[in-house]
């Protein structure tokens, strides 16, 4: 069989495509990663892509994604519950937030990642569910209760008791918790002391420097260093991560923020070499035993083994 | 194939080579002692690296969700051979 070569690639033809935009230097299109020339804010975007390289054009309303396959479940914050012990992170959130427990939909894009669909249709469940919530009781003899919903209150009321110590906690940290929390089974209080304690026995500082930092931004551009933020970001897409942002901190160091399984960590990294000087994570003092390169193997482990503390937010 | 990732005392390296994704967790161990002790990996060259170098090492292999090519047309296999750490527990 003759196969013919598309003369377009070599003519420089530009194609248009409507594409996802969540911030950071690349963006998905259906059958690979283009890197984005001009950063914007995040949402849907029409790209004129020419080779890899695809350049935001106009800001587009939310096209039909009834196309892509749907992932059903309930919201707390920009986390979607698909189960009991399940969660994942939705990007291009609607501007006004879901009320927390919402049952929601979201589409699966190429790449794997979730863009948010649509809220769904509430019943009694959800609405005893929130009483509960806010009343800081459990969801134990509410009928009707899914498995999603019960992750999901399990988080919301983790993270309502945590916003009251002027503390984050993440879902990647607690997922294998929030269904006994939910069910009544664990004491949200008692865990949080738990994970406060441990971290203040290994980090010292590192609960204040979780409340003191401010939140980065998902769009901001690269700061100075761009060479260290290139490398950044081949080594973190090659380990499955993906990178945010990146800036220049004094002593030869870089930070780097970047996004893994739909969580966001803040590494400290040798400008020249990538290597780790702090995590991000809670690694009991061995940081520096690590490249950059391994830094997302070794969460994939903490979660895995629900050991996951993350220290810089 | 896949692209071996060695990190050492802090540094991680890509062996330039593609190895095969069907090499045990050993052979991924004493390929790696050989490889920096010949010096085929950039900055990692330790002529005397002890044979138990890696033996508490971890073997991580990932595949991309993107298929046997990544999303930048890079070979999407790729095993990471490094320290175990503690996590606190214990």
């Amino acid at each position: 069989m003759v196969r013919s070569m598309d003369y377009r690639k070599f003519l420089g033809v530009t194609q248009t495509m409507v594409l996802p935009y969540r911030g950071g230097p690349s963006v998905h299109a259906p059958d690979r990663r283009l890197r984005v020339t001009r950063r914007v804010a995040a949402g849907w975007w029409r790209f004129e892509i020419a080779g890899r390289h695809a350049t935001p054009a106009e800001k587009v309303d939310v096209p039909s994604l009834d196309h892509l396959p749907a992932v059903r479940g309930h919201m707390v914050g920009d986390w979607l519950f698909t189960g009991g012990d399940t969660a994942r992170r939705v990007y291009l959130m609607p501007e006004d937030e879901p009320p927390v427990l919402s049952p929601a939909v979201a589409r699966r894009w190429p790449g794997d990642e979730l863009v948010f669909d649509l809220l769904a249709f509430e019943d009694e469940a959800e609405d005893a569910a929130r009483t509960a919530l806010l009343d800081d009781d459990s969801v134990a003899g509410i009928k009707g209760v899914a498995p999603s919903l019960r992750g999901a209150f399990g988080y919301a009321r983790l993270r309502r008791e945590a916003a009251r110590r002027g503390l984050q906690v993440s879902v990647r940290e607690v997922l294998r918790q929030v269904h006994a929390v939910a069910e009544g089974t664990l004491d949200a209080q008692a865990l949080l002391d738990e994970r406060e304690a441990r971290i203040f026995q290994l980090d010292p500082g590192s609960n204040h420097r979780a409340r003191a930092r401010p939140q980065p931004s998902g769009t901001t551009a690269m700061g100075t260093g761009a060479g260290t933020s290139e490398r950044a970001a081949i080594v973190l897409e090659q380990a499955g991560a993906e990178l945010v942002s990146s800036r220049q901190l004094s002593q030869g160091r870089q930070e780097v923020v970047f996004r893994y399984l739909g969580e966001q960590f803040i590494a400290v990294v040798d400008r020249d070499t990538l290597h780790v000087y702090d995590s991000g994570i809670c690694l009991n003092g061995h940081d520096e035993q690590l490249g950059l390169d391994s830094l997302p193997s070794v969460i994939s482990e903490a979660i895995d083994r629900d050991l996951l503390h993350i220290t810089n937010y | 194939m896949a692209i071996l990732n060695i990190t050492y005392n802090g540094l991680s390296v890509d062996y330039k080579t593609t190895v095969s994704d069907r090499m045990t967790d050993r052979d991924i161990r004493r390929v790696a002692i050989e490889l920096i002790r010949s010096g085929d990996l950039p900055g990692l060259h330790i002529a005397h690296l002890p044979k138990d170098a890696f033996d508490s090492y971890v073997v991580d292999r990932l595949r991309s969700a993107w298929g046997r090519r990544g999303p930048s047309g890079r070979e999407a296999t790729r095993i990471y051979l490094r320290p175990k750490v503690p996590f606190g527990e214990g």
